[in-house]
């Protein structure tokens, strides 16, 4: 999903000027100009000051001298080893930028030769540009230009990764496949970080966002996109799983109590889903390769947290890896919500009487019988240990409730009571996207904005 | 138009060079235009005023180098004054001063203590981009300016604290509220079209 930022970018980039009040105003202005020319003063203390240097005195010093040559020496074994490293911590509009650009990543680029290591190196580096990036805008001194910039070594890094993976494809889909899990992953990873930064940014980084939101948009609706074995897949996911305990062994000592409780937790809902993932195998092979794969970008996403201090102190867990909710905590939460909206019910049907609109409390009653239906559902699928359908039908029966609520406040309200009094309001949290969508079916929209 | 082709107005814009300050303000022209016409157009609702505005906008930047002045960034500098001249084409308009507005609609400046509770995304979760942008026009004028600055012309809080001369923390809890504000509409707004379908239901 396209950021909330990026969209509204996008919507408003369509306001322009028209080709032709565009060149109006650039010819008046350019009418401006000539009426209104500089001042000659102005460039003549210009060139006198740039004249100034023609007076500065220069020392020269002769090559043949001893400590000159030692000195060169020592310098230049100090510039071989030490500008390289330096250039590591650089970022655009460094000095060095140039030498971690151009000469580190150059060799790297050269030492990679499989197209397995070019995926991972381009990937890498691609998540290298958006730190440097984050970087500058988190000290607001990422500009309009550099962003650019990097946006645009963002998308050559993706694009050098898809033409690797479609080589990779030609004599190892299974390979492809997986990689394409990992390069779609980090790239989700990248999003969250980024969308992170720029609430606490001093600079937007909303371009980038939008990159690397079309980058991943066009990895996900591939057609050349391969599914792996099953058995390809569940080699991955051991592999993956043994590195994450150990990883999560390696950080338990620094880490706080509560992430390591919370990386626990993690854990253990991948081996769950690994083991609920074993099991659909044996009905329906094709789901359970679709479950696999979302279990391996979830381990991806905790090695990720686990390994990367950048992501870490930047993106919430809960919002890489959410907690799965075991089928004890989901039948708890079913319960409570049916609670709930029985006690709703019940002070909705306490106040009932007050109502005068004969049409309204009509209304009313039918909400309240198809109410009575889908709780029944929902307390039978809880009986016979159907989740899925009891929380459907659980969400029906809280958009039911909302409506009888929202009937019931407006007819006291014409009945001359005080609604807030006897039904107070948002006691259901009906989700948003429930109601945003109702409104979009019944197409009424808001009128286009007058400067159109 | 004169034909005089030393005339600084006759060389075309964008590959002057850095001296060259004739060279430098077309293809700030060139480059900003559209960016600097969208901030007006949002903020005045009024194309045609907008043009206008961008227009003397210009024509001031160009004043300024024309007394000997020199420009580091035109981005920052041309939204500065472009800001100012918004704000005197309110207060032509006899709308309630700044002053006036944030007295009226209660508006402080708050702390960073407030946002605590949730960040822009907790405030835009769902909140469609399009409505926000339908609903500017009914935002008080405070809050419009800090919403355009953000997300049309994606200027960082620092950037906007520079050019509306505030503090990052008021630009930031500015943005918090202004958000806040937009969603309350846009619920309220939903909550009657759905009290109006299920009344329409038989």
């Amino acid at each position: 999903m396209k950021s909330f930022e990026s969209e509204i970018k996008r919507i408003a980039s369509k306001t322009r000027l028209k080709a032709a009040e565009r060149d109006a105003v650039r010819e008046r202005i350019l009418s401006y100009m000539e009426y209104h020319p500089l001042k000659k003063g102005r460039i003549d203390i210009k060139a006198q000051s740039g004249t100034l240097l023609q007076h500065e005195d220069f020392i020269y010093i002769s090559w043949n001298s001893f400590w000159v040559k030692a000195v060169s020496g020592a310098l230049s074994i100090v510039l071989i080893l030490g500008v390289p490293l330096l250039a590591e911590r650089s970022v655009p509009g460094d000095i060095l930028y140039l030498v971690k650009t151009g000469v580190n990543e150059g060799i790297r680029t050269q030492l990679a030769t499989t197209p397995y290591e070019k995926v991972a190196l381009e990937t890498r580096l691609m998540e290298r540009r958006i730190a440097e990036a984050r970087l500058l805008a988190s000290e607001g001194k990422l500009t309009t230009e550099v962003e650019a910039q990097i946006v645009e070594t963002v998308k050559g890094h993706a694009a050098a990764v898809q033409n690797e993976l479609a080589e990779i494809r030609e004599n190892d889909a299974d390979g492809a496949a997986l990689a394409e899990i990992v390069f779609s992953t980090t790239l989700e990873v990248q999003s969250a970080v980024l969308n992170e930064s720029e609430d606490t940014g001093s600079s937007s980084v909303s371009s980038l966002i939008s990159a690397v939101d079309t980058v991943r948009s066009e990895v996900d609706s591939d057609d050349n996109l391969a599914t792996p074995s099953y058995d390809g897949l569940l080699a991955r996911i051991e592999q993956e799983t043994t590195r994450a305990y150990e990883l999560f062994t390696a950080v338990k000592e620094d880490a706080t109590a509560e992430e390591i409780v919370d990386i626990e937790r993690r854990l253990a809902d991948i081996d769950r889903s690994i083991v609920a993932g074993k099991t659909l195998k044996e009905t329906d092979e094709t789901a359970s390769i679709a479950q696999m794969m979302d279990v391996l970008s979830l381990i991806q996403k905790l090695i990720t947290f686990m390994t990367d201090i950048d992501v870490r102190e930047t993106v919430a867990l809960e919002t890489l890896v959410p907690v799965v909710p075991t089928a004890e905590e989901r039948i708890t939460r079913i319960t409570e919500r049916l609670s709930e909206i029985a006690r709703v019910r019940s002070e909705a049907q306490a106040v009932v009487e007050n109502i005068t609109d004969t049409a309204l409390l009509e209304k009313i009653a039918a909400s309240f019988d198809t109410l009575s239906s889908l709780t029944t559902e929902v307390e039978d699928s809880l009986s016979v240990q159907n989740l899925d359908t009891a929380e459907t039908s659980l969400v029906e029966a809280e958009k039911v409730i909302g409506d009888a609520q929202l009937l019931v406040r407006y007819a006291l309200e014409e009945a001359g009571a005080t609604p807030v009094d006897v039904v107070p309001e948002e006691v259901i949290d009906i989700p948003v996207s429930e109601t945003t969508g109702t409104t979009t079916d019944q197409g009424i929209e808001s009128e286009e904005l007058v400067i159109e | 138009m004169a034909t005089d082709t030393k005339s600084p107005a006759k060389k075309p814009g964008g590959d002057e060079g850095r001296g060259d300050p004739e060279g430098r303000f077309l293809k700030a022209f060139d480059e900003y235009n559209d960016a600097l016409f969208r901030h007006a157009a949002y903020r005045l609702s009024d194309r045609e005023r907008a043009i206008e505005v961008v227009h003397d906008t210009f024509t001031k930047v160009w004043g300024y180098i024309r007394n000997g002045h020199e420009i580091d960034s035109y981005k920052s500098f041309l939204y500065k004054v472009l800001n100012n001249l918004i704000i005197d084409e309110y207060r032509r308009r006899k709308e309630t001063s700044l002053d006036a507005i944030l007295e009226e609609e209660g508006v402080d400046e708050g702390s960073f203590v407030e946002l605590h509770g949730g960040g822009i995304d907790e405030v835009t979760f769902l909140m469609e981009a399009k409505q926000v942008l339908d609903l500017l026009p009914d935002l008080p004028v405070v809050y419009r300016e800090v919403i355009i600055l953000r997300f049309v012309d994606g200027l960082g809080p620092k950037e906007i604290a520079e050019l509306i001369e505030e503090t990052e923390n008021v630009v930031s809890v500015r943005i918090h509220r202004a958000l806040k504000l937009l969603r309350e509409q846009i619920e309220a707004g939903e909550e009657e079209v759905r009290l109006k379908r299920l009344k329409q239901v038989p």
